[in-house]
């Protein structure tokens, strides 16, 4: 009997060895795939970037066609991220305050953008406003132009960025549910008073967290903008395009300045979405306490 | 007939009349826009632009290199959820916040970053070109970057679904003499699939109208390394309208003809 | 202020959640709504606040139809099952946000706003609470300051929705009867709405037993246990037994019964199957010849026929009054 107990403890101990050995392995596993698909395309635009030194490195960044196409991706992200909240919140207000028919294949038309190719997202603005599109004798009549210019790009920069801040008020606007709301019209608050004193502060961090992952999309949009932006240097390029034209010129370094300056945009937002997550996350884990 | 989940809360209209107008000026018009100007040509017309052996090389390219990332990132994506929520160990936080960097780096930075390293004068091209391997300017070298702008997916949707199986389930599945693996396939694998074919689904979206991380390390050669997007912006950059909406209609409804089933599915699972 | 309900009906899809509902509270009562879940309870209680529309029906406070005012204008308390306490404010501002919402020229000045809500968390005694989040306080704190948050805009009805149905059994002993006292001082019309018969019996003046979306009956909590109007409300007030002679068969509860070791007439014979000392009784249960339903008789624990009484003996059993 003894003989057993020691077999079975032994066998439960060369388990616990297995177990041991297999987590090992398959945390080094997540360590190799980390540092070869993050860490290393991370140390390549710094290192292309720094390798003719920091003198270098700033000119590109100060260079007058670098600072208009950092001032035209600031004005594209400063108009889109403000549009895109105030119809993020609608909508999150609507598809979970709400009953109606028809509200599942309106989520899934929010979300409709996440599908397209930016590519399409460009196109189909440039078929609408272009020289040959639908509207495109009416706004050279009237000298209006849109593609091409910068309206085009904050259109194909909304499109592509539409979904994100909705996307993130619609769970957490379901799970907080509507009896806080209640009882503040129960105790006298008219609807503006509910929304600022009630529903706001609760989906606080669920909102600065859309606004992040809005940002950052808006902030780096490529194929979009490319199709409707024309490529006039210092006029239509944004911080993304100006990269691609410098890299196309062979012109590495000041390619890889400007975009370790994106990088470094990026990694802030990863900090200041962290951030807010890690709020969010407190917030629900309070929420589902109680 | 429509009820609100309470009476009391104001707003019902203001926000679903916003929402709507919006979503329609910024989105379903301008797609519908596509659609008609694609219905005013003749199915001949439609028919000669798309089965054009450069089109369809494209398609195939882009939706074999979309597939092979989501694969690869099924298995990867796995991976790192599992060892994040499961082992604590040390950077795993960082690693965690890091998932991210995909989607807030902007794409031309992942691409030419990625043609950097990928590329026969590059470090991973040096070592793999010893192999006999090609990397940049392959098939390959576009399933990777695809695989990297992706990677978030599987990783993101696969997380809070194994922060919520509670541990109890895999000891009592060990207590019921059931090993590792066959807890794993057995217990976790039935619990975690909705979500892993969610993610899946996002990252092969995403990857077939992925552009701006493709196109530098493609090399873009018209028939072997061109894809669908690029295309696109060819036919645009040649003023040639007709067929970039040929190409957009056809890239639109392949992706929903590929998406749908799956969504479909995925659905099926979940409610059992 | 009284409660005046009359042919209110409301459904929910193909679901009647009420059905021609028709009920008076008198001015001070302090009526509980009695019933299982989905009886149609909550949605009544919802009705009266206005946070639910009536299809049919009208609700009138002490004469006046109110069934066209707003939620905010109707001025009633309510506290709801899981307390709905704003998270992200502290105890002081919870309690306060009703008097803050008041439009200008009603607005009282912020001291006196801070005096008026000292006074209620004195008054639930939880004053030293007052800077503290919802999320620090434990169920029956919560409870207490949901309270305090209704009563600070001194309506003149106040709503409970299962006030005590999230609370640990002991909290609950206490914050019943705490409600009760309560109730006598301030001397509010109150509803509460509830599934347990016990809390129903010991806090009420009236209890509305429902089922089903209709009222199956209305009346003091004694009368509605000793004289149930339906086999429903019976069954629902208590533990029950079905005993079967010839054609009919009668009701009693389980300690409605007189038991004997020796063979009576109009006693049944029985076989004890389990015996269970409670505390100040003992359950006995029974096989009575002929019938397959078991019973259950409850008697005090010093009975003379439980002495050395063992499972498989014989019991004789006689229900002392029928239903």
């Amino acid at each position: 009997m003894s003989s057993i107990t020691l077999s079975a403890a032994a066998s439960a101990n060369a388990a616990r060895r297995g177990n041991a050995l297999g987590r090992r392995l398959l945390i080094g596993a997540a360590w190799l795939v980390f540092a070869v698909f993050l860490l290393l395309p991370l140390y390549v635009v710094l290192s292309e970037a720094l390798k003719l030194g920091f003198g270098t490195f700033f000119d590109a960044l100060l260079e007058p066609d670098a600072l208009s196409a950092l001032t035209l991706t600031l004005l594209a992200v400063g108009v889109s991220v403000p549009l895109n909240l105030v119809f993020g919140l609608a909508a999150a207000w609507c598809v979970s305050k709400y009953e109606f028919p028809g509200k599942s294949l309106l989520v899934t038309l929010i979300d409709l953008p996440f599908s397209v190719s930016p590519v399409i997202a460009g196109l189909i603005y440039v078929l609408l406003f272009g020289a040959q599109g639908v509207f495109g004798e009416w706004l050279t009549e009237h000298d209006i132009q849109i593609v091409f210019a910068l309206p085009g790009i904050v259109l194909a920069t909304i499109f592509v960025t539409v979904p994100f801040v909705a996307r993130e008020l619609i769970p957490l606007m379901q799970e907080q549910g509507t009896q806080e709301e209640e009882a503040a019209r129960l105790l006298g608050a008219n609807g503006w008073q509910m929304f600022w004193h009630v529903t706001l502060p609760n989906i606080k961090w669920g909102l600065i967290y859309g606004v992040v992952l809005c940002t950052a999309r808006a902030m780096g949009e490529f194929g979009a903008v490319s199709v409707v932006s024309g490529h006039i240097r210092g006029f239509t390029n944004t911080l993304p395009l100006h990269v691609e034209i410098l890299y196309n010129e062979y012109n590495h370094v000041a390619a890889f300045s400007v975009a370790s300056l994106l990088l470094l945009l990026a990694l802030v937002i990863l900090l200041l979405k962290q951030w807010s997550e890690a709020r969010l996350s407190r917030l629900k884990s309070n929420a589902a306490e109680e | 007939m429509s009820r609100r989940i309470s009476p009391v809360i104001p707003g019902f209209g203001l926000t679903l009349g916003y929402t709507l107008v919006y979503l329609s000026l910024l989105v379903l018009i301008p797609l519908g826009a596509m659609f008609v100007h694609a219905s005013q040509l003749s199915w001949g017309e439609f028919w000669a632009v798309i089965s054009a052996p450069r089109v369809l090389a494209a398609l195939k390219l882009s939706f074999g290199t979309a597939l092979a990332a989501a694969l690869l990132n099924g298995v990867i994506g796995t991976l790192l959820a599992w060892v994040l929520v499961r082992y604590p160990f040390p950077g795993r936080k960082v690693i965690d916040a890091m998932i991210d960097l995909p989607f807030a780096l902007p794409t031309a930075v992942a691409g030419i970053a990625l043609t950097a390293l990928y590329a026969p004068a590059g470090p991973v091209g040096q070592l793999a070109g010893e192999f006999g391997l090609k990397l940049a300017y392959t098939p390959l070298g576009i399933a990777l970057a695809l695989t990297f702008v992706t990677l978030p997916f599987v990783v993101r949707t696969l997380q809070p679904v194994l922060e919520d199986i509670p541990r109890e389930i895999e000891e009592a599945a060990a207590c019921l003499g059931a090993n590792p693996w066959q807890t794993f396939r057995h217990v976790l694998l039935p619990a975690l699939l909705p979500a892993w074919l969610t993610g899946f689904a996002l990252a092969f979206a995403r990857g077939i109208g992925e552009y701006g991380s493709v196109i530098f390390i493609a090399g873009n050669m018209p028939g072997k390394t061109e894809i669908l997007p690029l295309l696109i912006m060819v036919k645009l950059d040649q003023y040639d309208y007709t067929g970039a909406t040929s190409i957009g209609v056809l890239m639109l409804v392949v992706s929903f003809a590929l998406l749908l089933p799956l969504n479909l599915l995925q659905r099926r699972i979940e409610t059992p | 202020m009284s409660i005046e309900i009359r042919n209110v009906s409301k459904r929910f899809g193909a679901f009647q959640a009420l059905n021609d509902i028709n009920l008076d509270i008198h001015s001070g009562e302090l009526v509980a709504l009695l019933g299982p879940s989905g009886c149609g309870k909550t949605t009544l209680l919802r009705i009266i606040a206005g946070l639910e529309t009536p299809d049919a029906g009208s609700i009138a406070f002490h004469g006046e139809d109110v069934s066209g005012h707003d939620v905010r204008d109707r001025n009633v308390g309510f506290v709801f099952q899981h307390y709905a306490l704003f998270r992200h404010m502290t105890v002081f501002d919870n309690v306060a946000f009703g008097l803050r919402m008041k439009p200008k020229r009603e607005r009282p000045s912020e001291p006196v706003i801070a005096a008026k809500v000292h006074e209620l968390l004195a008054m639930v005694q939880l004053d030293w609470l007052a800077d503290r989040y919802p999320e620090q306080l434990s169920g029956g704190q919560r409870q207490r300051i949901a309270l305090a948050r209704a009563l600070a805009v001194a309506p003149k009805i106040l709503l409970l929705d299962e006030p005590f149905g999230a609370l640990d059994a002991k909290v609950r002993k206490e914050l019943r009867r705490w409600l009760a006292r309560l109730h006598e001082e301030i001397n509010l019309t109150s509803v509460f709405v509830t599934h347990d018969q016990e809390e129903a019996m010991e806090v009420a003046d009236r209890i509305v037993v429902m089922n089903k979306g209709v009222i199956e009956q209305i009346g003091a909590p004694g009368e509605v246990y000793e004289h149930p109007a339906s086999d429903f409300v019976y069954h629902f007030l208590g533990d029950s037994n079905r005993l079967q002679l010839g054609d009919g068969q009668i009701l009693f509860r389980p300690h409605e019964v007189s038991l004997s070791r020796e063979a009576v007439s109009e006693y049944h014979g029985a076989e004890v199957r389990d015996i269970r000392p409670l505390g100040a009784v003992t359950r006995v249960t029974l096989k009575v010849d002929g019938q397959d339903e078991l019973v259950e008789a409850e008697v005090v624990k010093d009975h003379d026929s439980l002495v050395g009484l063992a499972r498989g003996e014989r019991l004789f059993i006689k229900p002392k009054a029928s239903a």
